[in-house]
């Protein structure tokens, strides 16, 4: 069973993406490579867990984990690539083996098989799309902190990174979106109502307005740092709703319960 | 020296997120004064035609407000600051939502909080009131922005557009849409239907059941404590499918050959399995274990047992035992004809995410009799007519649309001043 080797794949891309975070500022083509190479070998340990399922693995809160640091890492390569923010390589490299570390610890990997519902052309669509946002919003998250936690001396806000931050946010709520779509249309399919209410639904209608709040604000407050603070809370309420939904009291009875 | 910025006090106008806050609270404690007052808000008042109206009136007075350039108000509903205030307002009401376990309570003397309604917040008056102003302000924003930028205007209103339709259509046509749930026998025809409070309905839908099936996924296998029956290692569980391309596996120090699965088999009383297809027949699976470093070997046959026949699973030490999971459903399948007042008999198979449309009603596959399984001797339909689902999917397509647009759009991450008020807001 693959999952019982994830350490031998997760512990060198582990390795991999930290020294690519040390060495960011100094050599940032090397941590680029380096980064790569992780990337690399949690793409292949992907490609190999796909292949035995015989299915994305899209469906455990494991294999989402998985899939999450898996895009993340890709994100921040590719935006940092884009940007020539060395920075942003580390953090998305960290935050990624946050996740890839607490899947090591805690695989999740336990999954009957598919229940009717699941089995749908709707299931793959819906599922990358929220990773996807996840890792976006993510991304957009890291580099509101950035400029929330370490401003750059001598000027109150970092031209470049505010509308950068934007950009982000909007490309993450855009696939946020997309999810909530096709999980309506799929809900309609399956179950007779695009829009139930489901304790799932619920926070994922949360995060949705929380993100709506931030690009309203901003608007108005286009220099305005303290609306920066609403990315990290908006991303605190997009985790309820991936990770969080399962320990809450009052969503014990949701169809999305799987794992 | 700097100048200092002039104090403006509250509602001088221009109006922005000082007053849009105000506004919000003002609004919501309004909302919870006629929850205390009057209880939660019956959306069966919004029924044809008195949806249609409200739909009416909330373009009527939206679209002039945001075409209308001198008023402040007007500037001030069609503003982004008003939308952030209502979506605020409605964060709120929807964390608490997700964090209440909803079961409208109509009881008088329950807590404070769930007289408030957040026991029912979709139902509630607060969550009511900010959805009309919503509904409200969406078209005054779209006409705001055609006002002000023609064409250009066109990415704005497909995401603003798409939501007015989806949130309009499913808040509005939630009074017209009927779901009922049929139970039908084999070899019989049924058209009645029961509604939530009881009473029995007679629905111009009728569905002949010629026969209900049920494809079952291959039980697991697992090792159990047998004393306490739970799964192990308790910590994390390990199982083992039985599949065919894979007759062999290892669950702790025990490696397993499947020998024999039955997939529906009855107990045959002479220390075997038979495979026989009646109801109260289950998976059963003749299984060799070998451990690994004594190489003491168990073989004997393991099934999930059901109502009607006993569990058996195969002792492996005096502490530990082999038992399979029940079998769990893949798919299941009504063969049925629908027949609908002024329309052809249908013969097609109804199945989880395949239903059937036929005239304006959707007939879903939706439950059995989950004692006898795939010998269930009757199927369960939800009906579901939903006359605003067109305008929901118009909102869902717009939005979607919007949503590609921004996602192929061009875009440089660093040095791009992007403009912020630009195409999503």
């Amino acid at each position: 069973m693959i999952w019982n080797q994830i350490v031998w794949w997760g512990v060198p891309t582990l390795a991999l993406w930290l020294a690519g975070a040390l060495t960011g500022k100094r050599w940032t083509r090397l941590a680029l490579a380096l980064s790569l190479a992780g990337w690399f070998c949690l793409g292949t340990f992907t490609a190999l867990l796909w292949r035995e399922l015989g299915r994305p693995p899209i469906r455990t809160l494991g294999e989402t984990r998985l899939l999450y640091a898996f895009v993340l890492a890709g994100l921040g390569i590719w935006t940092a690539w884009r940007s020539g923010y060395a920075w942003l390589l580390a953090a998305s490299n960290l935050l990624a083996s946050v996740f890839l570390a607490i899947l090591m610890a805690r695989p999740g990997m336990q999954a009957g098989p598919l229940m009717p519902a699941l089995q749908s052309a709707w299931f793959v669509p819906h599922v990358a799309a929220y990773i996807i946002a996840y890792a976006i919003l993510g991304v957009g998250t890291l580099m509101a902190l950035r400029q929330l936690l370490f401003p750059r001396r001598g000027s109150s806000a970092d031209t470049r990174l505010l509308p950068a931050i934007d950009a982000v946010v909007r490309l993450g709520f855009s696939f946020l979106v997309l999810g909530m779509l096709t999980g309506a249309v799929w809900a309609k399919e399956a179950w007779g109502h695009y829009w139930s209410w489901d304790p799932k639904e619920t926070w994922a209608f949360v995060t949705a307005c929380a993100y709506l709040v931030y690009l309203h604000a901003r608007v108005r407050h286009a220099r305005s740092l303290a609306v920066l603070w609403l990315l990290p809370a908006a991303f605190a309420l997009l985790l309820v709703a991936w990770l969080g939904v399962s320990f809450i009291p009052a969503a014990q009875q949701s169809v999305h319960v799987y794992s | 020296m700097k100048n200092a910025k002039p104090k403006r006090s509250l509602w001088t106008p221009p109006f922005g997120p000082a007053e849009s806050c105000a506004f919000t609270v003002l609004l919501m404690l309004t909302g919870f004064a006629l929850q205390l007052a009057t209880g939660p808000f019956s959306f069966y008042l919004l029924s044809f035609p008195a949806n249609l109206i409200v739909l009416f009136v909330l373009l009527a007075a939206g679209l002039p407000a945001g075409f209308r350039s001198q008023s402040a108000v007007c500037a001030w509903i069609s503003g982004p600051a008003f939308a952030a205030g209502l979506l605020a307002g409605l964060l709120v009401l929807t964390i608490a939502m997700g964090s209440i376990l909803q079961t409208p309570d109509p009881d008088k003397s329950a807590a404070l909080m769930l007289r408030l309604g957040l026991n029912g917040v979709t139902t509630s008056w607060p969550c009511v009131l900010l959805f009309v102003c919503l509904l409200l302000v969406l078209p005054a924003a779209c006409a705001r922005r055609v006002r002000l930028q023609g064409w250009s205007a066109l990415r704005f209103c497909l995401w603003h557009a798409g939501v007015f339709l989806s949130l309009a259509g499913a808040a509005l046509g939630q009074a017209d849409r009927q779901s009922y749930v049929m139970h039908v026998y084999e070899g019989k025809t049924e058209s009645r239907v029961y509604a939530p409070d009881g009473t029995s309905l007679e629905l111009p839908v009728a569905i002949t059941l010629h026969d209900f099936d049920m494809e079952e996924h291959a039980p697991r296998l697992v090792l159990i404590d047998k004393k306490e029956g739970t799964p192990l290692p308790a910590s994390r569980p390990e199982f083992v499918q039985i599949a065919p391309h894979a007759p062999t596996g290892r669950l702790g120090a025990w490696r397993i050959a499947v020998d024999t699965f039955l997939p529906r088999a009855v107990w045959a009383g002479n220390g075997e399995f038979k495979p026989m297809e009646k109801p109260g027949a289950s998976p059963a699976v003749l299984v060799t274990a070998v451990h690994e470093r004594t190489g003491e070997t168990r073989r004997g046959w393991i099934s999930s047992g059901n109502m009607g026949q006993f569990q058996h699973a195969l002792e492996l030490t005096d502490s530990i035992a082999m038992a399979v999971t029940p079998a769990t459903p893949a798919q299941f399948t009504s063969d049925v004809t629908v027949a609908v007042k002024g329309a052809a008999p249908v013969r097609t198979a109804i199945r989880v995410n395949e239903p059937l449309r036929i005239g304006s009603w959707m007939i879903y596959q939706y439950g059995y009799d989950f004692q006898l399984g795939r010998y269930s001797d009757f199927s369960s339909f939800e009906i579901v007519s939903d006359p605003w689902l067109p305008m929901v999917y118009a909102g869902f397509a717009l939005l979607a649309l919007a949503c590609l647009a921004q996602i192929c759009r061009r875009r440089r991450l660093a040095g791009q001043h992007d403009s912020l008020s630009g195409d999503l807001l």
